[in-house]
């Protein structure tokens, strides 16, 4: 009898157990309700357009808020949003942006020209934003429909840049006051809107039906953080996910799989080797031309990214950015040139090189392990020191580094590159430029002159002589340009994947 | 008893000001700011230095810990994340039941499974019975959690398509959060149950009450097992600390928001309030786990709560 309980119960708790279980079922549920199930790598820090730079916040924020133009990320034009148009004066100071009207938020406000105005000056303020705003002097809101910008001096970067500048809705904003960022608002004007925000565990979207585009296909978005990829992968296969950026280790078997849709996209990004001058023997040009001939670019990227990444010659991607030259100074896999610069050097018979800096975990490490393995073929020995992402930015700033591996996401325009250059940015101390050693001055002049012209031709010409420059020094070397791995359920439709940022406003379901 | 509890009580004090010094000063030391952190590699100085002074980071060293401490004390007030914005104490408030949850199951799990394994492992040594178990507890308690975690996602999410592999929707989600960090320790236990168990059995004690006709099954549930458990409890209460605020490659793998994340990624953009506040919070945690396994030795060992008696009479 006894027993004969401890099955019952047994078989009870089993029953209970396996109810409890399952996926969240999506088979039976129709079109029009159906959840979009998405993850990002961390979880959201802040419901803010204006309080962050992080990739994955925007991932979220680009579904609920809106900038004037976005800057489609494959070709590198500029979608109306929030603005219909504009017009820019004669000497290249004074934007005039004509706004959208009928353009509602998500808590019933109508958009008006002062909410545009209290969101660039909101952005001025605002030390996480406010570089995209740089060179803008003044924002003014004439009448409903216009909103005048203007700039200390001529800036052809400006509408990439306020490409991420995103309008909120001054009411919303202000009732919230401290708080905003923190919680769920209705600032927004996307085709989503916050339903639920539990920051660090999930958040929620629906389509938002005022939108003024048309309400969009999938009604609703549910986010999840999931920081591992393996996890991340494992969450899609089993259905908890219908779309997914996916590791490049396991592109071929989901290619192969009848059940997913699948699309490979180079994106905007650029993986490099930065090469300390500071440093001997690595202030001696010879040797960091040696090394640039050396670098076989292929390996790196079989290596590092299993060949589906592109092989770079350029460290802007010349047809998704505005500006970009695609001529000019490259270096490519040649040992006898290699060797000749060595021999020409002060260290003919090879020498140390010193370390390679790199943030452990990621495809970074591996391309430093084929670049140590480049260098050695030439006769140049190296150490390869991992550390955490946070230890490796900062010694580089500092100095601390004789070679680094890594890379950097350019926003649409050439002129992003400038500020990984130009002496006014830290970031540029990868590279100390200022000193007696290059004439940074007139790079400096190049970057000013570049982004002082508004003719396309014109700043191409500008900055093929400012991208032969710095490639002249053998400082910054571009390896390849990444690819996004997407992959998605077959339910859904997803017409294009961008690099970086989703446009869910474009998906459907099947 | 209680004066013991009240002055263990009170040693947190210096514990939590002692701490969250320590911590400061680690978080101090490690090189770059906190506006460098958050802004990336592309950014201006002066855009660096605004977010800085924005976030109070610019003010010197002790002007910045006794403005902390005295937020934390007088108001209860663990500060602002410089990364969110929010409150510290609610981000904690948030993570803690995850991660008291994780560990509080996951020790439950490795005890069911570690202690009664363990004590038949002694009781039948050198036998099959003893053979099997200590070389399957040797095997998992030197395999890393997120690894038996991978596993069991592998056949229980992908395989079965039984539990959603990441996420805290229902009490699901924690069963292979709880049987990662489990097994693992169940080995551990194991161990530990049967060499504790082993020295207790030959115990004169054990001998004599076998002798006045106790039967084996008394011999070894009712006199020997309560003295075998005090470091079985002590090694628990151990690792549940550790599991507090260390299981962070388990809450990565199964998108657990836990403690652990919570100040790996503080660390990582010198987020001091989620550091220290953090932190503290673990230490008290802890604190009062190691209280809770030296009172909890009064209830299992009659000797130790004489003694408490004994003290009480003299006073």
């Amino acid at each position: 009898m006894k027993k004969i309980n401890v099955t019952v119960a047994l078989l009870l708790v089993f029953s209970m157990f396996f109810a409890a279980c399952g996926q969240d079922g999506t088979g039976d549920v129709s079109s029009e309700d159906r959840t979009l199930r998405l993850s990002t790598r961390a979880p959201m820090t802040t419901s803010d357009p204006h309080g962050t730079i992080n990739i994955e916040d925007l991932m979220v924020m680009r579904q609920v808020y809106e900038p004037l133009f976005r800057q489609n990320e494959l070709t590198g034009e500029f979608v109306p949003l929030v603005a219909t148009d504009h017009a820019i004066s004669g000497d290249g100071t004074v934007y005039t942006f004509t706004i959208r009207q009928g353009v509602k938020f998500h808590n019933g406000d109508e958009l008006t020209a002062e909410d545009v105005e209290f969101s660039l000056q909101r952005a001025m303020n605002s030390p996480r934003v406010r570089s995209y705003m740089a060179g803008v002097a003044d924002v003014r809101a004439e009448g409903d429909g216009t909103v005048i910008v203007t700039l200390d001096q001529p800036n052809a970067a400006l509408l990439s840049n306020l490409a991420f500048v995103f309008i909120v809705n001054k009411r919303e904003v202000t009732e919230q006051g401290e708080e905003f960022g923190t919680k769920l608002n209705l600032a927004g004007t996307g085709p989503f809107r916050f339903t639920y925000l539990v920051h660090d565990i999930e958040w929620r979207l629906e389509a938002f039906p005022d939108y003024h585009q048309g309400e969009a296909d999938i009604k609703n978005i549910h986010y999840v953080p999931i920081a591992d990829l393996a996890a991340a992968l494992i969450a899609f296969e089993s259905g908890s996910l219908d779309w997914l950026i996916a590791p490049i280790a396991n592109w071929d078997g989901l290619v192969a799989n009848p059940a997913f849709n699948t699309e490979l996209s180079i994106g905007n990004h650029i993986s490099y080797a930065v090469l300390n001058h500071l440093n001997p023997p690595l202030d001696d040009i010879n040797v960091r031309l040696a090394i640039a001939h050396a670098i076989d670019k292929q390996a790196m990227n079989l290596i590092a990214f299993d060949g589906l990444a592109e092989n770079a010659n350029f460290m802007v991607h010349p047809d998704k950015n505005v500006g970009a030259p695609s001529e000019g100074v490259t270096y490519n896999l040649d040992l006898d040139k290699a060797r000749e610069y060595l021999a020409k050097s002060a260290y003919p018979n090879g020498t140390h090189v010193g370390t390679i800096n790199v943030s452990a975990g990621g495809y970074f490490e591996r391309m430093a392990q084929v670049l140590q393995d480049n260098l050695m073929a030439i006769g140049l020995t190296s150490d390869i020191n991992r550390m955490d992402s946070a230890s490796n930015l900062e010694r580089g700033r500092n100095q601390q580094f004789d070679i680094m591996t890594t890379g950097f996401s350019p926003n649409g325009d050439f002129d992003s590159w400038k500020m990984y250059c130009h002496t006014d940015f830290r970031g540029t101390f990868y590279n100390q430029y200022e000193g007696d050693v290059f004439d940074w001055e007139h790079m400096n002049y190049l970057w000013a002159k570049g982004v002082s012209v508004a003719d396309v031709a014109e700043r191409e010409a500008i900055y093929r002589e400012l991208n032969d420059w710095i490639m002249g020094t053998a400082t910054q070397l571009p390896i390849f340009h990444r690819a996004g791995a997407y992959v998605w359920t077959a339910a859904l439709n997803v017409p294009v994947n961008y690099p970086n940022y989703p446009i869910v406003y474009e998906w459907s379901w099947k | 008893m209680h004066r013991f509890i009240i002055r263990r009580l009170l040693m947190l004090i210096p514990i939590v000001l002692g701490v969250s010094l320590l911590i400061f000063m680690i978080i101090d030391m490690i090189p770059g700011d906190p506006g460098s952190m958050l802004l990336g590699a592309g950014a201006r100085q002066e855009d660096i230095d605004m977010l800085n002074e924005e976030l109070g980071y610019n003010q010197p060293f002790f002007r910045r810990y006794a403005n902390y401490m005295g937020n934390a004390i007088f108001r209860f007030d663990l500060g602002r994340s410089y990364a969110t914005k929010r409150p510290v104490l609610d981000e904690i408030g948030n993570r803690l039941p995850v991660s008291l949850i994780v560990a509080s199951s996951a020790i439950f799990f490795s005890l069911i499974v570690g202690v009664p394994i363990g004590v038949l492992s002694a009781v039948k040594q050198n036998t099959l019975a003893d053979r099997i178990p200590t070389g399957l507890a040797l095997l998992l308690s030197s395999q890393p959690g997120f690894l038996i975690g991978i596993v069991l996602m592998l056949i229980f999410s992908l395989r079965l398509n039984l539990i959603t592999p990441h996420g805290i929707a229902n009490w699901t989600n924690y069963i292979m959060p709880m049987v990662s960090l489990g097994l693992p320790n169940a080995g551990r236990q194991l161990r530990f149950t049967r060499s504790s168990m082993l020295e207790t059995i030959r115990q004169d004690y054990v001998r004599t009450a076998r002798a006045k006709g106790a039967t084996e099954r008394t011999a070894i549930w009712r006199h020997a097992m309560k003295n075998a458990l005090l470091p079985v409890i002590t090694i628990a209460g151990n690792n549940f600390g550790v599991l507090i605020g260390g299981a962070i490659a388990t809450e990565t793998l199964f998108g657990l928001p836990g403690l652990g994340s919570f100040i790996v990624t503080g660390i990582r953009s010198k987020d001091v309030p989620v550091v220290t506040g953090g932190i503290i919070v673990f230490a008290i945690i802890f604190a009062l786990v190691m209280l809770a396994v030296d009172v909890s030795y009064a209830f299992v060992d009659p000797r130790i709560r004489a003694k408490y008696i004994r003290r009480k009479g003299l006073a």
